[in-house]
């Protein structure tokens, strides 16, 4: 699975032609990867600037060692995302940040991005990113690349260097987790709501 | 695309899960990112090889330079080791000096002192046998030595062991008056010494004494030949059963009797050796062990009755008990 299906895309004949430096079909794994890259590092980091300086590194990285790449059970989109891993750690590191440390999403992060169906309510990407800080560094990362980069779970078993299963049964208690997280902080909300209705 | 994972008690969640892979970059922030994409490829630091290489090389580097420091520096303490008053480098050996004397424990810091001094004496002379001027501070630093050896003696290992040290210090001064009778300062440490040494004297026990202040004492001790010395040759592991011990007798008691003046000149390693035992004739210088030097009770016997003529060893059957 691609992160963004498109009909006349074929991601084979598009990477023979990159690697022959073809800068048009360069351009074209660009388009087809960079909102992925992107989503990903901005969920990380919260940093629009930082995701987007990140973002860049990932695809200088790409188009330097493109021509090195090999499909050998490794897809292309596996093999970007862990220049883009390699990249956040190597940035976490330079900032000495931790890792778990919490990610409060940037307000400016509206302006960086536009939805094709609604405008953005950048507050509830704010309470899934919250609600994301329970879950362990593992299940976070494999949440973010299955729904916000949209890769398959073999991809993110390649990703993280895992078992596929293990990946999937990874993911299945991350849900159930983030599901009792927001039932519950939606029961404390609606709690709070009646009680300050009742007292105006 | 999760339908085929989870349950219908997820689907809200993933439900609001996905809205997480809405957003997408505006065209501006895409072209942009591109931009700074293909800018940074084309950097020679956006090559990851090209990050190694200056590591690897940074190291080599690194390590050589180290290793090279550290060989210069070791030459350069060397050198000033060797230095000499005057010397561009004999400022670094006193500066180590300092240092090893701010580092060293007290308890240690008083041999360490006298280890200097006797080092001062050494370069002094050193400096008298080239013919170069001695400085007077390395004079006056002596004497001040000296004046608080002698004031002090016990802390610094008591008398006789500063009685040591002024002998060598009297030598080396003396070398200097002699070189340099004008020296006024060397002449005074000189007489300083004399007198210190002088002012020790009642402190001293006499064997001490008797070897570390009067050389020439130790001079008769190496130069007289010891009778025990020449008795006592060395035995060969190889015995040779054929040789006899007759020919040997009367070389080796001869010597002992009457050393020879030739025996002073013998060479370093032989003053041992008997003079007469140096000219066996070839063949039977691997006498066997027990055979080699007179038998014992027979050593001391004059010349001609060494040994008894062939034939009158054992008195015949029957004499033995005859008046």
């Amino acid at each position: 699975m691609s992160p963004q299906q498109k009909t006349d895309y074929d991601e084979v004949i598009v990477i023979q032609r990159a690697k022959k430096n073809d800068r048009i079909a360069q351009g074209q794994l660009y388009e087809h990867y960079v909102d992925a890259v992107y989503r990903y590092m901005l969920y990380r980091t919260g940093d629009p600037t930082v995701a987007e300086d990140l973002t860049a590194e990932v695809f200088a990285q790409m188009l330097v060692s493109l021509a090195r790449y090999e499909e050998r059970g490794l897809p292309f989109g596996a093999w970007l995302f862990r220049i883009a891993k390699a990249r956040l750690v190597d940035y976490w590191r330079a900032t000495k940040r931790r890792e778990r440390q919490a990610v409060a999403l940037s307000a400016e992060a509206e302006t960086f991005w536009v939805s094709d169906d609604s405008p953005v309510d950048i507050q509830e990407y704010q309470d899934l990113l919250k609600a994301m800080e329970y879950l362990t560094e593992a299940e976070r990362e494999v949440i973010l690349l299955r729904f916000a980069s949209a890769l398959n779970n073999q991809e993110i078993a390649k990703v993280v260097h895992r078992n596929p299963d293990a990946v999937k049964s990874m993911m299945y208690r991350a849900l159930r987790k983030l599901r009792d997280i927001l039932v519950q902080r939606e029961k404390f909300y609606d709690t709070d709501t009646k009680g300050c209705h009742t007292t105006i | 695309m999760n339908s085929d994972l989870f349950t219908n008690q997820e689907d809200e969640v993933t439900a609001r899960l996905e809205k997480l892979g809405q957003p997408c970059l505006s065209a501006t922030a895409r072209r942009r990112i591109w931009q700074k994409a293909y800018a940074r490829a084309n950097m020679p630091t956006a090559k990851p090889v090209s990050r190694q290489q200056p590591s690897v090389t940074f190291w080599r580097l690194a390590a050589s330079s180290v290793i090279v420091l550290a060989l210069m520096l070791t030459s350069v303490v060397w050198a000033s080791a060797q230095s000499l008053p005057g010397d561009a480098l004999y400022p670094l050996a006193r500066g180590l000096e300092a240092v090893q004397l701010a580092l060293i424990p007290a308890t240690q810091r008083v041999s360490l002192e006298m280890q200097f001094l006797d080092r001062r004496a050494m370069e002094v002379q050193r400096l008298v046998e080239l013919q170069r001027p001695v400085p007077p501070e390395i004079i006056a630093e002596i004497s001040t030595t000296i004046e608080k050896m002698t004031q002090t003696p016990e802390s610094f290992g008591g008398a006789t062991v500063v009685a040591a040290h002024l002998a060598l210090q009297e030598e080396t001064l003396r070398q200097v008056t002699v070189q340099y009778p004008h020296d006024d300062a060397a002449s005074a440490a000189f007489e300083a010494i004399v007198a210190a040494q002088l002012s020790l004297q009642p402190f001293l026990t006499p064997t001490p004494v008797s070897i570390l202040l009067t050389p020439s004492s130790t001079f008769t001790l190496t130069f007289s030949p010891s009778p025990t010395s020449v008795l006592t040759p060395t035995p060969d592991p190889t015995p040779t059963p054929s040789a006899t011990p007759t020919p040997i007798l009367v070389p080796t008691s001869t010597v002992t009797a009457t050393p020879e003046p030739e025996q002073e000149k013998t060479p370093p390693g032989q003053e041992n050796t008997p003079p007469g035992q140096e000219k066996t004739p070839p063949g039977q210088e691997n006498t066997p062990p027990g055979q080699e030097n007179t038998p014992p009770g027979q050593e001391n016997t004059p010349p001609g009755q060494e040994k008894t003529p062939p034939g009158q060893e054992k008195t015949p059957p029957g004499q033995e008990k005859k008046p």
